[in-house]
């Protein structure tokens, strides 16, 4: 179809199709010689804008392309390789280079890991031209969205404006030939009171862009900045804790990995009944009503639906109704092993969905409590029996139904699963900002979405900061 | 027993290496199998050729005139080839990689401009500088928009041309693979003969190599390469006890320094591993028991805990990024503000027993002639007897503290320690290899706990800290000690305010004696990447350092 000259420009993503990639792929394929080859390419590129001190101070972008091979001959120690040029002449070279080393290894009798070929991938549609176009053209906007609002009331602002496009693909000499494409986005602002006392944060986190309201969260900033201000001691102590969906997205990071079926069956992690000496099939594990599932399609989040050994990632229920827990993540081997389907990762993207209460609900519904909008810092603690970090962007008391005032930040000592087992109420479920998480190997980080919630009993054990 | 003759014998590395043919593509990954033909290779005999220096030399010139040429009033370039060689203890196989990458940043009106990318052609740097330039440009004008002033203007830094080479003696790059391994298999082999056949458990060797040009439009020039490693990425050696109780000291002459395979190839370095495997099984024999109280003890850190809480709470507070607010939305801030004020403080900040200084020279594996900035790497001293007379500076945060240099005399100008993790990194400000002054009278370990009647002894122990940096945890291996004899090993989280514990709580330092170093590897900016920085420091004596009770318990 031709175009009108009056239609917008068409949008370039700054990486290379899936198309391209598995041209790529196929061409490496078809160079090597080896019995079996793998090729990965991966290509991301990221759009930044940063403010700190109320000033735009960075525009940052740029893309890395990664192409990694692998091939074996018979039972012959396979070779990997990676580059990154990926010109014809390189690539052949590259495939010659592995293709004559693989090809003078000594036998294995190990049999490679290969991916099997799947019969089915689960379709998923992750990646929005609104976002592509995000990257050369909306976070500019949406940096000066962000700030401008802050400095006119008078706070001190820092604000992050983050767009992801990546494509990805992987293929086999054996006929597997899978590729995916995803967008991102997140913005964060941070407001400061002019005398330094007293932190609002605010974010939010979309594979679209068209959902991300720069505006919003800058005013959910400000309001928080301003409430924060002349921030008051309260003693520490297990109290009553309304914990926003910031909060609680921090704290259920960790919560993921518990679901890999290996360690488990092995009689580790809080899925292992230890008394019964069993795994906890059929008990439920949090509050009932919560429930937890993944979903490469999951309209606020979702994934590419394989991982980088090509094995589909599938959707799964891992609490079903009553929090019962529904299922684990068996992968290739184990799953064969036991004799169970589909095999799955451990999820490091779900959703955990159980109430409407929203938070002034929580906050109205609220005798004497503390409202927690953001924790950070979040790391195991020594015994690796629970979590601890410090609240963060916001923290006060709550009395008698209503925010009575802002409180110096704590530092916490919990774990997911104690925790939400001791749920009051349960919110609207929706993907949160992470921010800064330098647990997370980079950004950003997968999609999770939670709920706010209202426990009792949270374990704040001291104050954050010292005088 | 494995005698030290019988070891070296082992471990002797032999020079040359058999052919193979070499490739020019750019950037490369190679996992080679630990098989005997793969490890006759030497990892370079692998690796596609490196591009020449002059030819990324010319490169950088063409991004920097190229955003000059788009508007620039300012720009820097950082290109360079990164080179891994990561030898595990056998079977598992050895990884060779070469990367290639680069950085521009431009700046206008006082605002940047960053736009990195991994195809070294003229063409593409050009692009991206001009893109770099573009982007500095668009946030200046949005600036202006919203009425904000101008950024200060950069610190001035002497143009510098120049070439600078860590001293290596063996590259580890140019001795066959298996050389390697023999030196990892003979310690491996030497310690568990002796040891009850409870060997050491070892990352392996990992070696790092990088070509990195930088450029600027002030007109610096400058090409350095680097070459660091030790054993593993964060050194070490360590014994496994048993599954349940499982001791693991850290030995500090294994830690990553610069140099090359020479640093694994010492005659004592079985005797050294040795000595460490004495330790822990000295300490294994100090029972473990539960330790539920909560309160406020004295506590003696050995310089590896003491330099990582020097390291992750003061080192950070005195970064000038955090101090101007630049972090407030990703690592943090700082409780030392504002920076004129803290300098120019008529009582000292902290103890006048803290001296702290900064540099980058030999052995550190920061040793560097210049930064990512091309400002030459200077020793700076940052506490002198409790007095913070510096922070870590770069171009854009000097300026913060002129009117303190000044009335000092000195130059406004960074120290040199402003690093870009990678060439492709935005650079910001690191701390370079900071050092505590040890105390000049004797004291050890033991003879800074001996008065204690109740307290602690904390060895190998890791500090973080809340993102304002005026309270850290600590953890590490707990020694209870009763009338200054230790007594049990306990699981116990500390904590400490910074501020009291530099000021008020440090009691006494150690001697010389007691100094050991340590790497801690905070993050920085969003999105985040790692910094690393070096600490050495002596055992510290601290009172009021409180034991914090995790508690948790199942209540369903």
């Amino acid at each position: 179809m031709s175009r009108s000259l009056f239609d917008p420009p068409p949008v370039v993503a700054p990486v290379l199709s899936p198309d391209t990639l598995q041209a790529l792929a196929n061409e490496m394929l078809q160079l090597t010689t080896g019995d079996t080859a793998y090729v990965s390419i991966d290509h991301t590129a990221n759009g930044i804008a940063r403010a700190a001190r109320g000033r735009i101070r960075l525009n940052s972008s740029g893309d890395r392309l990664t192409v990694s091979f692998m091939t074996r001959f018979g039972q012959r120690v396979p070779m990997f390789l990676s580059v990154n040029q990926i010109d014809s002449a390189s690539l052949r070279e590259t495939v010659a280079y592995v293709d004559s080393i693989a090809r003078e290894q000594p036998g294995d009798p190990i049999e490679t890991a290969m991916p099997t070929v799947p019969k089915h991938y689960v379709p998923s549609a992750i990646t929005f031209e609104s976002s592509v176009a995000a990257f050369s053209e909306g976070r500019h906007a949406a940096i000066q969205s962000l700030v401008q609002p802050v400095i006119e009331s008078g706070l001190i602002a820092a604000a992050f404006v983050g767009v992801m496009v990546r494509s990805h693909c992987v293929a086999t000499k054996q006929g597997l030939m899978v590729s995916g494409m995803e967008t991102d986005t997140e913005v964060t602002v941070t407001g400061l009171n002019p005398d330094g006392r007293g932190s609002g944060w605010a974010g939010e986190a979309a594979r679209d862009w068209r959902t991300v309201r720069p505006e919003q969260v800058s005013q959910q900033a400000i309001r928080l900045t301003k409430l924060a201000a002349n921030p008051q001691m309260l003693e520490p102590g297990r109290r009553t804790a309304i914990l926003d969906r910031a909060a609680v997205v921090q704290l259920v990071t960790s919560m993921g990995t518990a679901f890999a079926a290996s360690p488990t069956f092995s009689g580790a992690g809080p899925l292992y009944d230890r008394k019964a000496q069993r795994v906890r099939f059929g008990q439920r594990i949090v509050d009932a009503r919560l429930t937890m599932s993944s979903d490469p399609n999951d309209p606020e989040g979702g994934y590419l639906p394989f991982n980088e050994s090509a094995d589909p990632l599938v959707p799964m229920t891992w609490l079903g109704e009553g929090a019962v827990l529904k299922n684990l993540a068996f992968d290739p081997r184990f799953a064969a092993e036991m004799g169970v389907t589909p095999s799955n990762d451990a999820p490091d993207s779900f959703r955990i969905t159980g109430g409407t209460t929203t938070v002034d609900e929580m906050i109205a519904n609220c005798k004497e409590g503390i409202y927690v909008n953001r924790v950070v810092d979040v790391r195991s603690v020594p015994d690796g029996s629970g979590i601890t970090g410090v609240t963060s962007g916001g923290c006060f008391l709550v009395k008698n139904g209503k925010i009575d005032r802002a409180l110096l930040d704590y530092r916490f000592v919990e774990s997911p699963w104690f925790f939400l087992n001791r749920v009051e109420a349960v919110g609207p479920t929706a993907r949160a900002s992470l921010g800064y998480s330098p647990w997370y190997r980079t950004w950003p980080a997968p999609p999770l979405i939670v709920p706010p919630v209202m426990v009792r009993d949270f374990n704040f054990v001291a104050f954050a900061a010292a005088a | 027993m494995t005698t030290r003759r019988q070891f070296l014998r082992a471990s002797a590395v032999a020079a040359g290496y058999i052919g193979w043919p070499t490739r020019s593509a750019l950037g490369s990954t190679i996992h080679l199998p630990s098989t005997r033909a793969a490890r006759r290779l030497t990892a370079s005999a692998v690796l596609p050729d490196a591009p020449d220096p002059t030819i990324l030399q010319q490169l950088a010139r063409t991004a920097v005139d190229a955003a000059r040429a788009a508007g620039a009033e300012f720009a820097d370039v950082r290109i360079g080839v990164q080179r891994a060689l990561r030898v595990p203890t056998l079977p598992s196989g050895v990884s060779v990689e070469q990367v290639v990458s680069y950085g521009v940043r431009a700046r206008v009106s006082g605002t940047w401009g960053f736009q990195y990318g991994t195809i070294p052609t003229s063409d593409a740097i050009a692009i991206a500088a001009r893109s770099a330039t573009a982007g500095a440009r668009r946030y200046a004008a949005a600036n202006a928009a919203l009425r904000v002033p101008r950024g200060a203007d950069l610190a001035p830094a002497q143009p510098v041309q120049g070439e600078w080479r860590t001293p290596v003696e063996i590259d580890p790059f140019n001795v066959p693979i298996d050389d390697v391994y023999r030196i990892i298999g003979s310690l491996y082999e030497s310690t568990a003969v002796i040891h009850r056949n409870r060997p050491i458990s070892s990352n392996g060797i990992s070696w790092y190599a990088e070509t990195r040009v930088f450029a600027s439009s002030d007109g610096s020039l400058v090409t350095q390469h680097f070459m660091r490693g030790g054993h593993g990425v964060d050194g070490g050696a360590r014994m496994p006890d048993n599954t349940t109780d499982f001791i693991m000291i850290l030995l500090p002459d294994l830690i990553e320094q610069s140099g090359g395979l020479e640093l694994m190839t010492r005659p004592d370095l079985v005797d050294y591993v040795l000595s460490g495997m004495e330790e822990v099984t000295r300490l294994r024999e100090i029972p473990v028991r539960a330790f539920p109280d909560v309160g406020r003890f004295p506590v003696v850190f050995d310089g590896m805990t003491f330099a990582s809480l020097v390291g992750n709470t003061l080192g950070l507070a005195l970064d000038a990024e955090r101090a101007a607010g630049l972090e407030a939305d990703a690592s943090g801030t700082t409780f030392l503000v504002p920076p004129l004020d803290i300098v120019q403080a008529a009582e000292p900040t902290f103890s006048p027993l803290l001296t702290v200084t900064s540099a980058r020279r030999m052995p550190s594996s920061l040793a560097a002639q210049w930064d990512d900035e091309g400002v030459a790497c200077r020793s700076a001293t940052l506490v002198q007897d409790g007095r913070v007379v510096d922070y870590h500076t770069t171009r854009e945060t000097a300026p913060l503290l002129a009117e303190w240099y000044a009335k000092q005399g000195r130059p406004v100008q960074s120290h040199g320690i402003t690093v870009a993790s990678r060439p492709s990194s935005i650079p910001v400000s690191g701390s370079g290899h900071l050092h505590v002054a040890p105390a000049s009278s004797t004291a050890n370990l033991m003879e800074l706990a001996k008065d204690i009647s109740h307290g602690f002894i904390v060895r190998g122990g890791t500090a973080e800290a809340e993102s304002g940096l005026t309270l850290a945890t600590i953890r590490g291996m707990n020694i209870e000690v009763r009338n200054g004899k230790p007594v049990a090993r306990v699981p116990i989280m500390l904590q400490c305010g910074t501020k009291a514990t530099f000021k008020k709580n440090l009691v006494a330092l150690g001697d010389a004696s007691t100094l050991l170093p340590t790497v801690a590897r905070p993050s920085k900016g969003m999105p985040w990447e790692e910094v690393t920085s070096y600490i050495t420091a002596p055992a510290a004596f601290c009172r009021d350092i409180d034991i914090v009770s995790w508690g948790l318990q199942q209540d369903e």
